[in-house]
């Protein structure tokens, strides 16, 4: 199978788009940006400096007097374009998903899917959810309106494993509400968001209405305390989500924090094993164990044990990884060798707990690509929900086998022995079963005999407990995030 | 051993099959002398590019989360090497490469319709839509052969 060709083998040093342009920053601290598959630097991202987000800033503050009285009619064309636009540049900017982040071709495209779904949904929004209410005749001679306002100026913080969708879990929302938005994509993998912007300037929106910057802490810390930005939304690991939400709280922002997990998912022993394995396999090793809604904690529950173990562990140890534009490839590299190395870290630690290595990603090789950051898939038996491994959030293809004796048991665990709280699924051929899961279970996403409980763009993107810090959930729950509410109490 | 494929590795082997068949008749379009059949294979021709389009464009619009488990079972290398083997054939008539190319096209995207049902209903329903599609060109190409009095080379 032919590899399909890179968009472009090198992005040269990544312009910041302020105000309509690109412009070249004035930093003079950059990072390569890299191709995990190959150990390959393809761009130089500069850090912003603080006056370039000031900057920024300003622009979308200026713009968005004007964008807020575009009626709402033409900011939905806008969107609409957009849509189009994304979908005549859909397989660029899967590819170049694929090229800086490793995820395979497959991955990158569903991303992409996923992204449009979102600008989709925000049209939808235009002309239903960002309607206000009225009552006519609230007392005598007296009528009440409720009209939604957009807020202003918004930050969105994404991160490395989603790099195009999960900011478009609010781009699009944010738009067509008549805010607008300076946008910070993770460093480590700022090529689709770049490319995303690329596509947008083609829209030829008004200068300031989207804005790009890239950087680490100091360029997300100067955008949440700016006086003129109203909110962030942040995507990213709990730890840095908690320090987010702080200073959000610090400096009186509003905040929708989408943070780290480690999802248990239980499989009874009436469940449909042929229907499972291969929604385990994409639970457990999709996106290379580097999503928010990946399996971590592989529950057996009674009898099902040994036959689970044995098709899972067989159907993992197939999976075929290389560099994700080769359409054959199964699993693609760690986003980086410092992501490499923590997953490397937790295997050896899992070891040291006394938990069985019975499949050991580390001895995996890919020739073709000696340097990449590639872990296979790995397998862990005889865990036991108190160890590291059954704890941290590893972000790796690690799967950990944990035995329960009942449905019970297994539900005590997710609700006691984590705190994530982001989504937990069950694989069961009875209702019974899968209803009580649904209702005991303390996660914000729950799947039912599916491996990823990922929300479409028109639901909110749940999360509770550590995974979550906010009121109101990403994508379509943002229309109250972007907007505020305003009471007319009028007598004529 | 076994052939595997991802959901992508087998839609991209599908566009080359739609591509290099549209290739094929539109050559044979040109040189055969029966004006009838040259026109309908031009349309066929053309219909096969918009066949690829339309494939290329389901995927890209049914690919929403991506399924592991490789496809299996289709072993796709022996229908490419049986449709080169027709298309480079020199001692099959051109009308008997078409009939030919179309029925193995045709069986390919029966069995693969069935592969694909679970990770893109979809996709399956449109191959097996084009299965039935090339059984009944396939049919229009057999009457040609029969009936036809001009030359067929």
């Amino acid at each position: 199978m032919a590899i399909l060709p890179e968009v472009q083998s090198h992005y040269g040093r990544l312009k910041l788009y302020i105000n309509g342009s690109w412009i070249d920053s004035k930093s003079t601290y950059t990072q390569p940006v890299m191709n995990p598959a190959k150990d390959e630097v393809i761009a130089e991202v500069p850090f912003a400096t603080i006056d370039e987000v000031d900057e920024a800033v300003k622009s979308a503050a200026e713009a968005f007097e004007r964008w807020r009285d575009t009626p709402i009619t033409t900011r939905a064309q806008y969107i609409y374009r957009l849509k189009q636009k994304m979908e005549e540049h859909f397989e660029e900017i899967s590819r170049i998903t694929t090229q800086n982040h490793g995820k395979i071709i497959d991955e990158a495209r569903g991303e992409s899917r996923r992204l449009i779904e979102n600008i989709e949904t925000a049209c939808a929004i235009a002309y239903t959810l960002a309607k206000g209410e009225h009552i006519d005749q609230v007392a005598s001679g007296i009528d009440e309106t409720l009209v939604r306002e957009p807020l202003g100026v918004f930050t969105v913080i994404g991160p490395f494993n989603f790099p195009a969708l999960a900011p478009f879990w609010f781009i699009p929302q944010a738009l067509v509400l008549g805010c607008t938005l300076v946008v910070k994509p993770s460093e480590i993998t700022p090529l689709p968001m770049m490319w995303c912007f690329k596509v947008m300037d083609e829209l030829e929106l008004p200068p300031g209405v989207v804005n790009l910057v890239y950087g680490s802490r100091e360029v997300s810390e100067a955008l949440i305390k700016h006086p003129d930005v109203q909110g962030v939304a942040f995507v990213g690991s709990t730890p840095t989500g908690k320090y987010i939400y702080k200073l959000a709280g610090e400096y009186c922002k509003r905040a929708i924090v989408q943070a780290g997990a480690k999802n248990y998912i239980v499989v009874t022993p009436n469940a449909d094993l042929d229907k499972a394995i291969p929604a385990l396999l994409t639970s457990f090793f999709g996106n290379t164990g580097q999503r928010c809604l990946s399996g971590s904690n592989l529950v057996a529950v009674g009898g099902v044990y040994d036959s689970l173990k044995r098709r899972f562990l067989e159907a993992a140890s197939k999976l075929k990884l290389g560099y994700g534009l080769d359409e054959s490839v199964e699993m693609g590299p760690l986003v980086s060798l410092k992501a490499k190395n923590r997953v490397v870290s937790y295997i050896e630690k899992g070891v040291e707990e006394g938990a069985k290595l019975i499949l050991d990603g580390r001895n995996m090789h890919v020739p073709e690509y000696p340097k990449g950051y590639f872990i296979g898939p790995t397998v862990f038996d005889d865990v036991t929900p108190d160890m590291v491994i059954a704890k941290d959030e590893i972000f790796g293809p690690v799967a950990n086998i944990i035995r329960a004796d009942n449905l019970d048991e297994a539900v005590e665990m997710i609700n006691t022995k984590t705190s994530y709280g982001n989504a937990a699924c069950i694989f069961t051929s009875s209702g019974r079963e899968a209803r009580e899961f649904r209702r005991r279970v303390k996660c914000g996403n729950i799947g039912v005999n599916v491996g990823i409980a990922a929300p479409m763009a028109f639901f909110p993107f749940g999360g509770w407990r550590e995974s979550f810090f906010g009121i109101l959930h990403g994508q379509i729950d943002c229309v109250d995030f972007f907007t505020d509410k305003k009471i007319v109490v009028a007598r004529w | 051993m076994e052939e595997k494929y991802t959901f992508s590795s087998l839609i991209s082997c599908i566009l080359n099959i739609e591509n290099q068949a549209a290739q094929f008749y539109r050559e044979i379009a040109g040189r055969l002398e029966n004006r009838e059949l040259s026109i309908f294979l031009l349309s066929l021709s053309e219909s096969y590019m918009r066949n690829a389009e339309l494939i290329d464009k389901r995927r890209r619009e049914t690919v929403v989360e991506m399924a592991l488990e490789p496809i299996s079972g289709l072993n796709i290398s022996s229908y490419i090497a049986r449709i080169n083997s027709i298309i480079s054939s020199g001692e099959m008539r051109d009308i008997d490469k078409a009939i030919e190319l179309s029925r193995i096209i045709e069986e390919l995207y029966f069995k693969a319709s069935s592969k694909i049902a679970s990770i893109s209903p979809d996709t399956s329903e449109l191959l097996s839509r084009l299965s039935r599609r090339k059984s009944s060109e396939r049919r229009r190409l057999e009457e040609f052969k029969t009936y036809s009095s001009t030359t067929l080379q």
